[in-house]
């Protein structure tokens, strides 16, 4: 009866996470991996990171997105003279001329917060990098003299890879925080560029929005929900192996005998992906599985977010860092050629002995 | 045409065996060359009569085999007899050898003969005639010396065998082509170039494969390694298509290839392992793949 009662909740919240990426599809189109990646995203509770370049439809993805999830959105700018008390707070004169402080955007909609976007982040100081990670780990922060509690909240910033002036480079521990780096690229097929440059529906941004449907989802079930999705996929003693060889090339790709162009894999690496970072890689893959209906992790589900899910908790040598965005994705791309599943080989046999 | 030749032999064999009227002759051979004949050699005569069934050849009437008349023996003397309703037929074959001495040639004769018919209500014969013929003697007359008498002898003419020996030549690396054909399609081990393929010796090792518990899992990962060994990089489900298209020769297995991820994802991942792919079916697919390896 248990079993019946979590079968149905779980195909349940699939009709609507599916909907959800039918209604977001209707607005942006040829973004069909970055919106599925996104809805991973939101069923495994992480933080998105998305990477583009300027005017390729990253605000009107997550503002269709955060109109689907249901809940407060809010949203800031980076800039260069942001102070972490802009999201806390902000003062104004009031009506009779007396100064008055009101809460921020991180405060202002309190526990119904559920998409809180930062608009290029890496225009912002460290400073404020700072409280944006420290809330997006612990979803609480005190203020006035009170604790506010984000518990719904999920954090969507994007940065602009073209520009460097006035910028600040999110270190590596900052990236690690977001579950996801997503690169939002513009659309290959012809048409699709056709369109987007003489249909008028997609010159008027907020229009556009407003096509998509809105609460598809019940924001504050999702958390709940996660734990149980969480728990319903299982994994084989097989794909365990697997995934900790895959780890384990992303520290020491020369051991897998993994090669890139002109680049010494032995001084590739300073540091490989991180504990947390292969847990919500687990995390990304079981949601992956239970999107394609199943409740098995497949290797395939693995694959479907390693990319975005490694590439940017990758830290390489100085000397290669200036080109990290090519050789992140060349590496991660060689680990899963190269990588065999079936090391299998390796537990089977031990079984076999 | 065919009837006045009919006719004509008949009145040759009529006139040559000088033969009563009421024996009809059907056939007459004489031996085929009547000169040149030397001694020992065996001369053979036959004739073939049609006579009224009334009439009987008694065994009596015919010579004694082993008479010699003039030097020239009745070596072999044989009757058929074949009866119909109102005829029989008989065919007589009188063999003669020649058994003279003489030191120059001479015309010899092998004798006539003369069968008499009983049993009806004339007297009838068989009448064979005398047949002449020059007999020629081995060494010539006045030589002491044989030696000087001998001639080479003559190489017999060789039979062409050429179009034969090409023929034999053709067969046989036909044959040749044939095995290695069949080698190349079925054979496991690697006895030709390109028949170790990456599917050949994942069949090999499965076939090696005993009835032990992993045999199941070892067998579905030599599979992958073949794959991934064509593919030249790990190959999952999603990049079946890709394979596909890059080594088409797999093409017609494509939804065998499908089923199969989909059941080696059940039994390697999948916490219920629902139709389990069995050992004999993968021995079956992998050498189905090494087909398709080898193009045939």
């Amino acid at each position: 009866m248990h079993i019946a009662t979590h079968d149905i909740q779980l195909a349940d919240w699939r009709s609507h996470a599916l909907k959800l990426e039918k209604e977001v599809q209707k607005v942006i189109v040829g973004q069909d991996k970055a919106i599925r990646l996104m809805n991973i995203a939101i069923f495994a509770r992480g933080h998105v990171l998305l990477e583009g370049g300027v005017g390729v439809g990253k605000t009107t993805l997550l503002q269709s997105i955060a109109r689907c999830i249901g809940g407060a959105y809010e949203r800031i700018e980076g800039t260069v003279d942001l102070m972490p008390n802009d999201l806390i707070y902000h003062t104004y004169l009031g009506e009779d001329g007396r100064p008055k402080i009101d809460e921020g955007p991180l405060l202002r909609a309190g526990e119904n917060l559920s998409v809180f976007f930062f608009n290029e982040i890496n225009r912002a100081r460290p400073q404020v990098h700072a409280l944006m990670l420290r809330v997006m780990a612990e979803r609480h922060i005190s203020a006035f003299k009170k604790e506010y509690r984000l518990p719904h909240m999920v954090v969507f910033a994007d940065r602009n890879q073209v520009e460097k002036n006035e910028t600040f480079e999110i270190p590596s521990a900052a990236r690690d925080r977001f579950m996801m780096e997503i690169p939002i690229d513009i659309p290959a097929d012809r048409e699709l560029r056709k369109a987007l440059m003489f249909d008028v529906k997609f010159q008027h941004a907020e229009s556009l929005t407003k096509q998509v449907e809105s609460n598809v989802l019940q924001f504050d079930q999702l958390n709940a929900f996660s734990d149980v999705l969480q728990s319903h996929i299982k994994s084989s003693d097989v794909l365990e192996e697997y995934a900790l060889d895959l780890w384990e090339s992303t520290q020491n790709p020369e051991k897998f005998g993994i090669k890139l162009d002109s680049v010494d894999v032995n001084r590739l690496i300073h540091t490989g992906a991180s504990p947390r970072g292969m847990g919500m890689l687990l995390k990304a893959a079981r949601v992956n599985a239970w999107l394609m209906n199943r409740d098995s992790l497949y290797p395939e589900d693995i694959h479907a977010v390693f990319h975005e899910l490694i590439a940017h908790r990758l830290v390489f040598n100085s000397m290669y860092e200036n080109r990290r965005t090519q050789l992140a994705r060349e590496l991660t791309t060689q680990i899963l050629s190269t990588v065999a599943v079936p090391s299998q080989a390796k537990s089977v046999q031990a079984k076999a002995a | 045409m065919k009837s006045m030749i009919v006719v004509s032999l008949s009145l040759f064999a009529s006139l040559a065996f000088g033969q009563a009227t009421d024996v009809k002759i059907l056939n007459a051979i004489n031996p085929p060359t009547s000169n040149n004949i030397q001694m020992g050699d065996v001369l053979s005569r036959s004739i073939e009569v049609e006579v009224d069934a009334a009439y009987q050849l008694p065994k009596a009437s015919l010579p004694m085999k082993g008479e010699s008349r003039n030097g020239i023996e009745l070596r072999d003397v044989s009757v058929q007899t074949s009866k119909g309703s109102s005829t029989t037929i008989y065919k007589i074959t009188l063999s003669y050898q020649v058994f003279v001495s003489a030191a120059k040639p001479v015309v010899m004769q092998l004798p006539d003969e003369h069968l008499a018919l009983i049993g009806g209500a004339k007297a009838l014969s068989i009448d064979i005639p005398a047949w002449k013929f020059w007999y020629t003697p081995l060494v010539a007359e006045g030589i002491p010396n044989a030696k000087d008498n001998m001639q080479p002898q003559s190489k017999p003419a060789l039979i062409d065998l050429s179009m034969h020996d090409a023929r034999l030549w053709a067969a046989l690396t036909l044959l040749v082509i044939g095995l290695l054909g069949l080698v190349y399609v079925n054979a496991d081990k690697r006895w030709l170039p390109f028949m170790n393929g990456a599917f050949a010796q994942a069949h090999r090792n499965i076939k090696k494969l005993g009835h032990e518990q992993a045999a199941n899992k070892n067998a579905l990962m030599y599979m992958h390694q073949a794959f991934n060994k064509i593919y030249g990089a790990n190959l999952f489900a999603n990049e079946l298509e890709h394979f596909l298209s890059a080594n088409p020769k797999f093409l017609k297995m494509k939804q065998e290839i499908a089923q199969f991820f989909e059941q080696s994802n059940a039994a390697l991942f999948a916490s219920r392992a629902a139709n389990a792919i069995q050992l004999q079916e993968l021995k079956t697919l992998s050498k189905r793949l090494r087909d398709c390896e080898r193009g045939v």
